[in-house]
């Protein structure tokens, strides 16, 4: 499958999504205006690996601070990782945090309250 | 790096109560209901469908509202410590413009003192011993002309500090007119073609 990778900015996040390892990662600021334009290639992208994905999916999340927007569709994104997990596939999602960013940490809370794949909360030093 | 759990917990969020209320009411009637209507029954199936795509909705909305309330809280924090950085910055400032003044103050007032001394030894002290001598005792003048050069060295410092604030009155009204000029600027609209 093709590789998703798309440089980081000021407003925009690191995407990489390597669908033959399954290994996917979001890194960085989102705070785009138009969210939607951002990850429409991202779900597009979710869209087609979840025709066939690996047997066991990595999702790295590190997010620095990301706007209302940008955290609508960061849930569409998780949804369409749970989905997979929804199929019977390995899934595991982890979020990092800083350690100083509690902020962070109770999104990635609310977010493992609203998915049913496995949530793991890291705090990062 | 720290593994912190994979625990589930479902906050509850006061401000969307009532509308998990209604949806409760709602998957309470279905439950109630199910052996009454069919399973195939449509309205029952769209039911189903539009409490589940409701509560779907109300999660992401009490999601966002809270990442929103956060962003809030951030940019007002944000707010808060650019403003007390903002008065530090204008504190040091005017600090450190007072103390310009200051030497500048000092630096005039050492060039009226320089000048009121030769004043005093040239043209005031041949005057004062002369009247000194001409209406009192001429034992008087030293002690007389050590007087007037007293009240002058006294005098110094308010010379000074009226010096000192006249300079920073200057400075404050450059100041002023610097910003009043910055804003005329900005304001001024872009005149295209020329």
């Amino acid at each position: 499958m093709k590789l998703l990778s798309l440089e980081g900015s000021n407003i925009t996040p690191e995407i990489k999504f390597d669908g033959d390892m399954g290994k996917l990662s979001l890194k960085g600021r989102s705070i785009p205006e138009n969210a939607l334009e951002f990850y429409q290639p991202i779900f597009e992208w979710l869209d087609e690996y979840l025709n066939s994905p690996q047997q066991k999916t990595i999702v790295h999340v590190q997010f620095d601070y990301f706007n209302t927007s940008s955290s609508k569709c960061i849930l569409d994104v998780l949804k369409r990782i749970d989905r997979i997990d929804e199929a019977g596939h390995d899934v595991l999602i982890k979020w990092y945090y800083d350690e100083n960013d509690e902020d962070m940490m109770e999104a990635g809370e609310d977010y493992s309250a609203l998915l049913e794949a496995p949530f793991e909360l890291l705090e990062i030093e | 790096m720290q593994e912190k759990g994979t625990k589930k917990k479902k906050a509850n969020n006061n401000v969307f109560e009532s509308e998990y209320t209604n949806l409760k009411r709602v998957t309470t009637f279905l439950k109630e209901h199910s052996e009454e209507i069919d399973i195939d029954n449509k309205f029952r199936q769209e039911l189903v469908t539009l409490s589940k795509s409701y509560k779907e909705t109300l999660d992401e909305s009490r999601l966002i509202t809270k990442v929103s309330d956060r962003l809030q809280r951030k940019v007002e924090t944000a707010k808060q410590k650019l403003e007390e950085s903002n008065i530090e910055l204008q504190e040091t400032v005017d600090a450190l413009t007072k103390a310009r003044v200051g030497r500048k103050a000092a630096t005039i007032v050492l060039i009226i003192a320089v000048i009121l001394f030769l004043v005093v030894e040239g043209v005031l002290e041949p005057i004062i011993d002369d009247w000194v001598a001409q209406n009192f005792d001429a034992s008087y003048t030293t002690p007389f002309s050590l007087g007037v050069k007293l009240i002058l060295a006294l005098l110094l410092r308010p010379i000074e500090m009226v010096v000192e604030k006249a300079l920073m009155r200057n400075t404050a009204k450059k100041k002023v007119n610097e910003l009043k000029e910055a804003k005329f600027v900005k304001k001024e609209p872009k005149v295209e073609g020329k």
